[in-house]
């Protein structure tokens, strides 16, 4: 049985920006310090390209584990799976015949333990999909560096490499399918909250990802920042929306004045406004009137 | 000094017997070469029971050396036994060493 450990390494699409350094700065600060930390942000605030951006910085190999209800103590840190026999017939003596059988469960670890034991970084995407007392495992990895194993045979400790942090990401502002942090969780991480990215780092990534020069990006990013900080829309719309927007147009070669470019808008972002935070909006009328904003704006 | 015994030997209680039997027999003996030529048969038949006991005697001999030796090896290859064991179970944590520990394979992986 193996388990995959990831060198992660900044992609084509990946920008760098001032803001994203600063917040990368930070969080290495605390590692060093022997703190894990905690991204907190919203939907498409980036939480999850950072802890890897942060997790490269760190220097050593990633293991992830992405949150969900599937998610067990087994899924963390292994279990015993199977059975291993041994026969053997002693033949030393050719006049004894000895033979002994014997019959053990066999324990597979996975990748909490392989982390700790290797002092990989930990990358714990959406911990709180996970059932907090599945998390319970965590805390004395963080605060007294040393991971509690359950066996048949009593109980196993593994101690925890120097250099094994944990990235933790979460969204507090998800209703669905989540849990409730524990308060002793986040008392042994740094949690940084992350409000999303400022409009210059929006930019940048709508070009690096959607393939598109600096005005457009700009146009359509301006967009979907004027919808969000309208504060009008059901589901607040975010850079992803940006770059959907941004690749459709660059592979059509479709200009930003055109009517395909108000239906596109339309056809991404109009699901997020739905009917409104105060549900008697009309997602049609509010587009037409942000568009009409953006596009007579002078830059 | 007649009342001395004289040790009786093997011989003359054989001689003894089988003139007994043989008077019994065919009347009294009184042929001495007939005599010597029984009692010179009588001693060959006991050389060679002698013989058979000595080699029986020899072979279980054997036997129990070979059964000691066998337990010594024995007694030896259970000592070794415990002992590699013994030095495999020394480790701090008990999967440390096992053949279980997981492979860990390495991707690179674009973000």
């Amino acid at each position: 049985m193996s388990v995959t450990a990831l060198l992660v390494k900044p992609g084509e699409g990946f920008v760098e920006t001032p803001f994203i350094k600063d917040i990368t700065e930070r969080a290495l600060s605390y590692l060093r310090a022997g703190f894990s930390i905690n991204l907190a942000g919203p939907t498409g605030s980036g939480k999850t390209t950072l802890a890897f951006h942060i997790a490269r910085q760190w220097g050593r190999p990633v293991v992830l584990i992405v949150g969900s209800e599937d998610v067990t103590s087994s899924s963390l840190i292994g279990g015993e799976f199977g059975y291993s026999r041994r026969y053997v017939v002693d033949r030393f003596i050719s006049s004894v015949l000895k033979v002994e059988e014997s019959f053990h469960k066999v324990w597979f670890d996975e990748r909490l333990v392989i982390a700790c034991r290797n002092g990989f970084t930990l990358i714990y995407d959406e911990f709180t999909r996970v059932r907090p007392e599945v998390n319970n495992i965590l805390l004395p990895v963080l605060e007294d560096r040393m991971l509690i194993l359950p066996s048949a045979l009593g109980e196993g400790y593994v101690r925890v490499h120097p250099m094994f942090r944990a990235i933790l990401t979460s969204n507090p502002e998800e209703y669905a399918g989540v849990y409730k942090a524990q308060d002793a969780l986040l008392d042994r991480v740094i949690t940084i909250s992350l409000k999303g990215f400022d409009e210059e780092t929006e930019i940048k990534i709508t070009m690096a990802r959607g393939h598109v020069p600096y005005h457009v990006a700009r146009k359509i990013v301006r967009i979907v920042r004027r919808l969000r900080e309208s504060g009008l829309c059901e589901y607040t719309p975010t850079v992803r929306s940006c770059i959907m927007i941004a690749k459709v147009i660059s592979q059509q070669n479709i200009t930003l004045h055109s009517e395909v470019f108000r239906k596109i808008c339309f056809d991404i972002l109009s699901p997020k406004i739905g009917r409104g935070r105060s549900g008697d909006i009309n997602a049609e009328v509010l587009l037409n009137e942000v568009l009409g904003e953006v596009m007579n704006e002078r830059d | 000094m007649r009342g001395i015994k004289e040790p009786i030997s093997n011989t003359s209680i054989i001689e003894k017997r089988i003139r007994k039997e043989l008077e019994a027999k065919y009347g009294p003996i009184l042929d001495e070469v007939t005599v010597k030529a029984v009692k010179m048969r009588e001693l060959e038949a006991l050389r060679k029971v002698q013989a058979t006991i000595e080699r029986a005697r020899l072979k279980l001999l054997r036997m129990k050396d070979m059964m000691r030796l066998r337990q010594e090896v024995r007694r030896e290859y259970t000592k070794r036994l415990k002992d590699c064991s013994e030095k495999h179970l020394k480790s701090e944590d008990p999967r440390i060493d096992s053949e279980e520990k997981a492979e860990v394979v390495f991707t690179e992986v674009y973000y």
